[in-house]
């Protein structure tokens, strides 16, 4: 089975990007944001009619597999995959909106490092290649590191970048070390082959741990997920809107996709025997990340500061979800990515504008985060609560339940603040922009995606049963098999309890909101900003407990 | 099988991790973070490393004489692409540092 639409999510943003370098050189600059507006567009059209395609393999220069050995390069479609492109092209679409009224002075080259970084975003979620997986992730990255630099006068944003360039590139070594003790092993850089080369050589030892603790590590540091997230609260603080849009409504996300995407078709049946032990280790991380970076948001005062604990917490959340290492856990973890992802971009769109529209972005935006069931959080949630029931770990939900309402009671708070400045007259809270009606409709759009998400339930079962399938992969992409039918995965529905879990959470956050706005919890008012030592220094820590944890678990 | 090169690449990484911690100085904290990256570099050629196997140029030798794996020296060479493009993308930042605030304190003040 193949499609020749599957290069044209990384193709049309990179020539995207290429006229509008030309763009800047012609000097006819007014032009920029309409180019990049209709390549990101096209980008989303051409991965939502990648949908209708999952179960192709397309193979590079027609370099298919023989006899189940790949030498080629593959994109192997699947719907998770091609719903992270979707989901990128369309958080892209809102930053291009958002752009011209928040970055002074952006031109071509501002719209072609977005548009190189959603080429980069594309290929890493079609990549059926680990060795290429890292390519796209580098690609997106170093386009990010430059966009958080953008504004060169600014000596915050960049220490920032430096922070987020050097810690991020450590993850990139890590992930690069991992692949090369892979290919040592097995011979192998398609991720299909890979896994099949481990399972046949079956063996969980020194080697497989090493080379695991590496690629995971590697990919959690670009997720933020603590102890690796001071990168993400200097760049998320200080660099330009349309990146943090970007950063808070996909790039996080990607990293704990790619742990996810490298678990199902690399490691699981290597694990088969420890899979309770690495449960515990990934959902522990999610979990202290997301109450840990909940508490933190609402003991600080900065408005986009607090945002970006937000976005941590929230990463850790789908951390738990697809720690639970099932079926029904991808599931749940696939609707909360979309429905947290753009409503995290929404509320970073709605910082940026002063007045009662942006007040309004916050409030909804809250309200989305704290997991009101309009929106795809609640139902995401209930998901990633029902695999945490099935996986014997039913008492992480009042975990989440927590970081819910303190979350949610932290951008709730903003949002009245904005909405009372507004009232006043004032510019808004502190560090909160002038921003003009762009950020308003991207905002706008991202919840109303947000909201719709929330129709994924039944898709988000079948996604997901296709995406734990190790074995079906390897046939799909390796023997040309047609794509099997999915095993059945119930489609990821509200419980009693989750629906009580959901109540307490929003209903917690609304409570929480005065209490905060009265100052009680509030203590952090200056941070101090984390030098790009501080952050590797906390990454090989924790890249260490990892490491040990896995090796205790297996041992 | 000699573990020689293993240890270097090892010792390449965390040296170079030592230096980005501890770095008072921007420009030593760039290089420091190049020195962790040609670890990879190593542990990448060590790994399709063989013993009295001859480069995979095929033009002038038997095609059945053993070569070293020419695939990751294909990785190596994206892997320094990579590396290159994020150490210019540094400097370039270290330099409007210094010339915003007349130091290279990765601290600030």
């Amino acid at each position: 089975v193949t499609t020749n639409l599957a290069p044209l999510p990384v193709v049309v943003p990179l020539a995207a990007a290429a006229v509008l370098l030309a763009i800047d050189v012609l000097s006819i600059r007014r032009w920029a944001p309409a180019v990049a507006f209709a390549a990101a567009v096209a980008e989303t059209a051409v991965a939502v009619a990648l949908l209708h395609h999952t179960g192709s393999v397309v193979w590079f220069g027609g370099w298919a597999p023989r006899h189940g050995v790949a030498i080629g390069v593959a994109f192997t479609i699947d719907r998770i995959g091609a719903a992270g492109a979707v989901l990128g092209g369309g958080v892209v679409t809102a930053a291009v909106l958002a752009t011209p009224s928040t970055v002074d002075d952006a031109g071509g080259l501002f719209y072609a490092l977005l548009m190189t970084a959603l080429a980069g975003i594309a290929g890493f979620c079609l990549s059926g290649d680990l060795f290429n997986m890292f390519v796209f992730f580098e690609l997106m990255a170093v386009s990010a590191f430059a966009l958080a630099a953008y504004r060169t006068r600014d000596v915050a944003s960049l220490r920032a970048a430096l922070s987020f360039a050097v810690t991020n590139s450590v993850g990139a070594f890590l992930v690069i070390i991992g692949i090369a003790l892979l290919y040592a092993r097995t011979g192998a850089l398609n991720l299909a082959q890979i896994g099949r080369q481990l399972t046949a050589d079956g063996r969980a030892d020194r080697l497989v741990i090493m080379a695991t603790t590496c690629v995971v590590v590697g990919f959690l540091i670009k997720a933020a997920i603590a102890p690796f997230h001071l990168w993400l609260v200097d760049t998320a603080s200080s660099a330009p809107v349309p990146l943090v849009m970007v950063l808070a409504g996909v790039l996080d996300t990607l990293g704990v996709f790619a742990v996810a995407r490298v678990y199902w078709t690399v490691l699981a049946p290597s694990f088969a025997a420890h899979h309770a032990a690495v449960r515990a280790i990934l959902v522990g991380a999610g979990a202290l990340t997301a109450v840990g970076a909940a508490l933190a948001a609402v003991r600080t005062e900065q408005p986009r500061r607090r945002l970006a604990f937000v976005m941590i917490s929230h990463t850790g959340v789908l951390l738990v979800g697809v720690g639970c290492l099932s079926a029904a856990g991808v599931a749940g973890a696939a609707v909360y990515a979309v429905g947290d992802g753009t409503a995290k971009a929404a509320l970073v769109a709605g910082l940026a504008r002063a007045g009662r529209a942006g007040g309004a972005l916050l409030a909804l935006g809250g309200l989305a985060v704290a997991g009101a069931p309009v929106f795809a959080t609640a139902l995401g949630k209930a998901g990633i609560d029902g695999a945490l029931s099935s996986a014997g770990l039913g008492w992480v939900p009042i975990l989440l339940v927590l970081t819910s309402a303190l979350t949610g009671a932290a951008m709730l708070d903003l949002a009245v603040r904005v909405w009372r400045a507004a009232g006043e007259g004032g510019v808004g809270a502190g560090g909160v922009g002038a921003g003009g009606v762009g950020p308003v409709v991207g905002g706008a759009a991202l919840l109303g995606g947000s909201a719709a998400a929330a129709l994924l339930g039944r898709w988000a079962g079948g996604a997901a049963g296709a995406f734990t399938d190790t074995a079906g992969y390897a046939q799909r992409v390796l023997d040309g098999a047609a794509a099997l039918p999915a095993r059945a995965v119930p489609a990821v529905g509200f419980t009693t309890a989750s629906g009580v879990a959901d109540a307490v959470g929003l209903v917690g956050a609304v409570a929480l909101t005065p209490l905060l706005a009265r100052g009680v919890l509030r203590a952090v008012r200056r941070w101090r900003r984390s030098s790009p030592g501080d952050a590797v220094a906390w990454a090989t820590v924790g890249a260490a407990a990892f490491a040990t944890g896995l090796a205790v678990a297996l041992r | 099988v000699t573990y020689l090169p293993y240890a270097v690449a090892a010792w390449l990484f965390a040296v170079g991790l030592y230096g980005v911690v501890t770095s008072r100085n921007l420009l030593h904290q760039i290089i420091s973070l190049s020195v962790a990256q040609s670890s990879t570099y190593v542990l990448l050629l060590s790994v399709g490393f063989r013993t009295h196997a001859t480069a995979p140029v095929f033009a002038d030798v038997p095609a059945t004489r053993a070569a070293v794996d020419p695939v990751v020296q294909a990785l190596s060479l994206t892997d320094v692409v990579v590396g290159a493009t994020v150490t210019a993308l540094l400097l370039a930042i270290a330099v409007q540092v210094h010339k915003r605030t007349g130091s290279l304190d990765p601290e600030g003040t």
